[in-house]
């Protein structure tokens, strides 16, 4: 039966409830199709129904129009419903199986991470990320590796970022979806599925990147080209492709030959380097012997017509050399320290190196500087042993302190490096030789401000993760609390407790990072020390924090340094204190501190109303043995 | 009762309690863990942010309810620190046998002694409801005036067009609407405010002006045969002096609420009920602000199919507990069924779970419709009826899953074929037909498919939006 008919009148009279019943009389496309229902109306009572109810829908006053039009659309509606045909012509084809696995996950599980993973907006970094740590099982769930997948096309670049990492991690399981629906001459999602395709397999890769190379576009076709640099097997393709490619995909083709290996790669990078010395970036991360050779050889040569000091390199020259010193990227081997002996010897020369207007180059520094991260990065062998003698051989040379002493904790005993290092910071004001030794103290704390304690691992850290071969020897702490030249630079970063306003001397923070609070002598030395900052820099919020921490009260002098900038004192910020400090000491403690903040008249002035009433609240509560009050409370309790 | 990490889910105020409590059982925060012998207490130390340790414990003597306590300052119940200990149980770490400290003794004899008061109570013959006869023929008078408005409300609707309700008309409705909520019809209130959102959605974006201006219809149709079948409906109840609920769908389309009390009244219950999750989901109702937690479940007796809603107001969102999914089956002593027809919805006051037995894992697919044709007859019965949703939850048996052309397809074991899509009304959120091509194994013989029916209006077809895949060895949730 041609239903047509009855789809039309349906349509017809939805329309006219959007126009308005009122315009019913004038629809004459309703009554077209209330005339071609009529066939139909013969053939069957229920369309004989719809044939009458049109009927008097069209003949209705004006007033009853809207109820029977609505009594019509549902007789209508019902008809359709019955009418609604099923199925669906043509060949099944099987639907393929994913890589995933179908985990019993609760909606509470795994919405989150799925809204985070298919939204916009903020704080979804944070859910995939802490996701991604805690629970690295969900990403492999099959309904959430698509979910991953398709966020490598995040539009917040950091998420698509962790998306490819993640899936990287993950393993083969999201090949099939990485290669269903690519797009050669797609976007920035696309290269990152090279990307992670290439990871995942590795040279195995090869045919599979062969062949979207001739439709690749664009960032696509970059990924593709430096992906081929996984397989050795590539070499005479990459080789044909970097005398054709052009600007940004030319540099991925130089990325991959530097992966490459053989005579021919050698013989390409000799001549490449020879025109195009910039090029020298790309093998930073190789580690092949023929890249060293080449590196460390064209540093030298490099250097060596500067040495003497009759040609000073232009601003250009000078560029490219900090590229070449860049280029020794984290290379060690036997080559590598024989090049480090070579910069050892001429160090001083290197040192002055300057440019046309007598400005230094500092490539001494930067050549340290690649050592000592080179350094962070080894394990035990002929390089750290190296740097563990550098500074005894040239007590001279200030800044080999800053490798020698992290190699010495790498390697020795803890007693062993403090009292050979710990002379180094000053305890009294030095009468001899005081810029000398000023600067080796300086560059000392500068050197321990790259260590700290990692309460997870119960250990203590360099920076660059390895830890040190033995916990720090205490006396560091005692001799460092009783250090007198304390200027060290600022390293950066934020307060840890983002009281912005305080600004705390950076020894301090590098003090505080070394203390390992399980260590009861450490404690006892700090709380002492902390005191002491408190009073003499009348900065509460820091210091305070600091002995709340090790589970001692700043009491006694915690008012009069809060009085001291009251109108830092928020009703937040001293909640926010306080309630830190309820966290870890008793209740009398903090009924102590809460009464000498009064007491002093820390107040803030336009908070000073609501302290006066949320304070003896407060203390009330406390000594009523009641939790100390969340800050919904402590904000109402001041009202 | 046997622990599970699907209980200390359920047992959780929110997904973020359990997932802080999982953190803490893995980083190991759990000290001096100890247990009775009879294992019906287990207790520990559990490091916080302060100086001294939170001591929790969980009190198994009712393994149904378990009792957690914890000295953290927490409002949440059970804390994080209680969920903790639960999957520190659940892994079965490290606990030694020893005696109950007397402070929690002296709890646990406080407890009991108010479960025995519970118990007496409940034992003794419920009081005789008393109806104020005066009120509810005042309430009923008033629900009848509101469907003259509802009515008027209508007619001046149509009379002018969908189209035209814009702008200040559109806000002069949503504050007529409002006055129904005054005549104890806020079912009909609450399907004027759907048609005042589902035209400014045409106004926001005129390309799912088809889309909105069908769903206002629907309402409106849906509205007048409410306002039809509840004025007769209410004045006959008024005329012969009955005010106590009824089994009729109308109650909650004027917007009753039922109690269980009420639905006992009816003898709209049944006893002894084995329920299995089949899927669940989460919708916000723009027009009532409450976020909707629905499940789907099985009877594994009866084979019917039922709904669970728990209505979330985003007013009342932290005093509501929210539901998760459930996996495994769950015995219902009384299991409450609202009137209606369809997947009804149910409702209970004690639920056990445990875990779903490999011979009722493998009874399930046998519980779908016999073929696809009955289900489409059952879905098109149901969705006739105006005042019953436009689908139909239904399991329907598995012959051949497949795609022709672009289209997913479910073929039953007699070949007969429906078109498997998303419920354009589901919203992205329960977009899951996709993930069919995605599944880690091919469906086994003897599979079924747990889905809503629907007819969709584009090619006047019967669709099914897949839900989950019910095999014999487990129930693969496409959704949650």
């Amino acid at each position: 039966m041609n239903l047509q008919p009855l789809y039309d009148v349906k349509e017809r009279l939805e329309q006219a409830a959007i126009a308005g019943a009122g315009l019913l009389g004038e629809d004459f496309r309703l009554q077209r199709a209330a005339e071609q229902l009529k066939p139909l109306a013969g053939a069957s009572p229920v369309f004989g129904k719809i044939d009458v109810g049109l009927t008097q829908l069209l003949s209705a006053p004006a007033g009853e129009r809207s109820g029977r039009l609505l009594d019509l659309l549902a007789l209508v509606d019902a008809v359709v419903y019955t009418q609604g045909k099923t199925g669906a012509p043509g060949e099944l084809v099987p639907l393929p199986t994913g890589g995933g696995q179908y985990q019993e996950l609760s909606y509470g599980q795994l919405s989150p991470l799925l809204t985070a993973l298919t939204t916009t907006g903020g704080g979804r970094m944070e859910i995939i990320k802490s996701a991604w740590e805690d629970r690295p099982e969900l990403f492999s769930d099959f309904r959430v590796l698509p979910a991953v997948v398709a966020g490598l096309g995040d539009s917040y670049g950091e998420i698509s970022e962790l998306n490819a990492e993640i899936l990287k991690a993950l393993g083969p399981a999201s090949l099939p979806l990485l290669k269903e629906g690519f797009d050669p001459a797609g976007n920035k999602a696309m290269a990152r599925r090279v990307e992670v395709v290439s990871a995942l397999e590795g040279a195995a890769a090869s045919p599979w990147l062969r062949e979207i190379l001739p439709q690749a576009k664009k960032d696509v076709r970059t990924a593709v080209l430096a992906a081929l640099g996984t397989n050795r097997e590539n070499t005479s393709l990459l080789l044909e492709l970097v005398q054709t490619e052009r600007g940004a995909n030319r540099d991925a083709v130089l990325q991959a030959l530097a992966g490459q290996d053989g005579e021919g790669v050698r013989a390409f990078w000799e001549k490449e380097l020879e025109k195009n010395s910039d090029a020298v970036k790309f093998l930073e991360p190789s580690n092949a012997d023929w890249a060293i050779e080449l590196v460390t050889s064209g540093l030298r040569q490099r250097l060596e017509q500067f040495l003497d000091g009759g040609k000073r390199p232009t601003y250009e020259e000078g560029t490219n050399l900090t590229t070449w010193c860049w280029s020794l990227g984290r290379k060690d081997s036997p080559m590598m320290l024989d090049f480090w002996r070579w910069v050892d010897s001429r160090v001083e020369k290197i040192d002055r190196i300057k440019d046309e207007k007598d400005r230094p180059f500092f490539f001494g520094v930067k050549l340290t500087e690649r050592l000592l991260d080179i350094l962070r990065h080894t394990g035990p062998g002929p390089l750290r042993d190296y740097c563990l003698n550098l500074f005894d051989s040239h007590p001279a040379m200030t800044r080999y302190l800053s490798v020698s002493f992290p190699a010495a904790l790498l390697s020795c005993p803890a007693a062993e490096v403090f009292e050979k290092y710990g002379p180094y910071i000053l305890t009294e004001e030095p009468t001899q030789d005081a810029e000398q030794k000023k600067t080796l103290n300086t560059v000392l704390l500068r050197a321990l401000g790259d260590v700290w304690w990692y309460p997870q691992g119960e250990r203590y850290n360099l920076y660059g993760g390895l830890s040190t071969a033995e916990p720090l020897d205490i006396r560091w702490i005692e001799r460092l609390t009783r250090a007198v030249c304390t200027d060290v630079p600022r390293r950066g970063g934020a307060s840890p407790f983002a009281y912005y306003w305080e600004d705390v001397p950076e020894f301090d923070r590098t003090l505080m990072r070394l203390v390992n609070p399980g260590d009861e002598r450490c404690r006892e030395l700090m709380v002492l020390y902390l005191r002491k900052r408190l009073d003499e820099t009348g900065l509460p919020y820091h210091y305070s924090r600091w002995l709340i921490q090790l589970g001692d009260s700043p009491r006694g002098l915690f008012g009069k340094a809060m009085a001291k900038n009251p109108s830092a004192n928020h009703l937040y910020v001293v909640w926010n204190l306080m309630h830190e400090a309820s966290q870890m000491l008793p209740a009398e403690e903090v009924i102590a501190l809460l009464e000498e903040f009064q007491a002093a008249g820390a107040a803030r002035k336009q908070a000073m109303a609501h302290f006066q009433k949320a304070i003896p609240w407060t203390v009330e509560q406390l000594r009523a043995g009641k939790p100390f009050p969340d800050w919904d409370d402590w904000e109402k309790a001041g009202k | 009762m046997v622990l599970t990490e699907q209980f200390i889910l359920l047992q959780a105020p929110n997904p973020a309690a359990a997932e802080n409590g999982r953190k803490l059982w893995k980083k190991g925060s759990f000290s001096a863990l100890h247990r009775t012998r009879d294992d019906t207490l287990y207790w520990a130390e559990c490091a916080g942010s302060g100086k001294n340790p939170y001591h929790v414990s969980i009190d198994w003597a009712n393994p149904d309810a378990p009792v957690c306590r914890c000295s953290c300052p927490s409002r949440q119940f059970p804390c994080k620190h209680a969920l903790g200990l639960m999957f520190q149980q659940l892994a079965g770490g490290g606990f030694e046998e020893g005696e109950i400290p007397q402070e929690l003794a002296d709890k646990r004899a406080k407890q009991a002694a108010r479960a025995a008061k519970k118990e007496t109570a409940a034992d003794a013959p419920p009081k005789p409801k008393r109806t104020n006869t005066a009120a509810q023929k005042k309430k009923l008078a008033k629900q009848l005036e509101g469907l003259d408005m509802a009515e008027r409300m209508v007619d001046d609707l149509l009379s002018s067009g969908l189209g035209a309700l814009a702008g200040a008309s559109a806000q002069t409705y949503d504050k007529l609407a409002k006055d129904l909520g005054s005549c104890y019809l806020t079912g009909p209130q609450t399907a004027f405010t759907r048609i005042a959102l589902a035209v400014r959605t045409v106004q926001q974006d005129p390309e799912q002006a088809e889309r909105a201006y069908n769903q206002a219809l629907r309402i409106l149709v849906a509205l007048r045969s409410t306002i039809k079948k509840s004025r007769t409906f209410l004045q006959n109840k008024l005329e012969a002096g009955s005010f106590s609920p009824e089994d009729s769908a109308l109650f909650e389309a004027l917007g009753g609420v039922w109690k269980l009390e009420d639905l006992r009244a009816i003898s709209s219950f049944r006893e002894n009920v084995r329920l299995v999750q089949l899927a669940f989901g989460v919708s916000f109702d723009q027009a009532k602000k409450e976020y909707v937690e629905r499940g789907w479940w099985i009877d594994l007796d009866a084979g019917n199919i039922f709904q669970t809603l728990n209505l979330r107001p985003m007013k009342a969102l932290k005093y509501v507990k929210g539901e998760d999914s459930c996996f495994g089956a769950l015995e219902v002593p009384v299991l409450y069924i609202y009137p209606g027809e369809g997947d009804r919805r149910v409702r209970w006051e004690s639920a056990a779970p445990r875990p779903l037995t490999a011979q009722e894992q493998a009874a399930l697919p046998a519980l779908a419709q016999p073929s696809l044709a009955a289900a489409v007859k059952a879905t098109k019965g149901a969705i006739k009826n105006t005042l019953a949703p436009k689908f139909l939850a239904v399991l329907v048996p598995v012959g051949r899953l497949g795609k022709a052309g672009e289209t997913f397809v479910l073929e039953d074991p007699a070949g007969e074929r429906i078109v498997l899509r998303d419920r354009p009304e589901d919203g992205p959120g329960h977009a899951c037909t996709a993930r069919l091509a995605m599944l880690p194994e091919e469906v086994p013989a003897g599979s079924a498919l747990f889905g809503l029916m629907f007819y969709h209006e584009g090619d006047h077809s019967l669709c099914l939006h897949p839900y989950s895949v019910v095999t014999p060895e487990k129930v693969i949730r496409l959704l949650y």
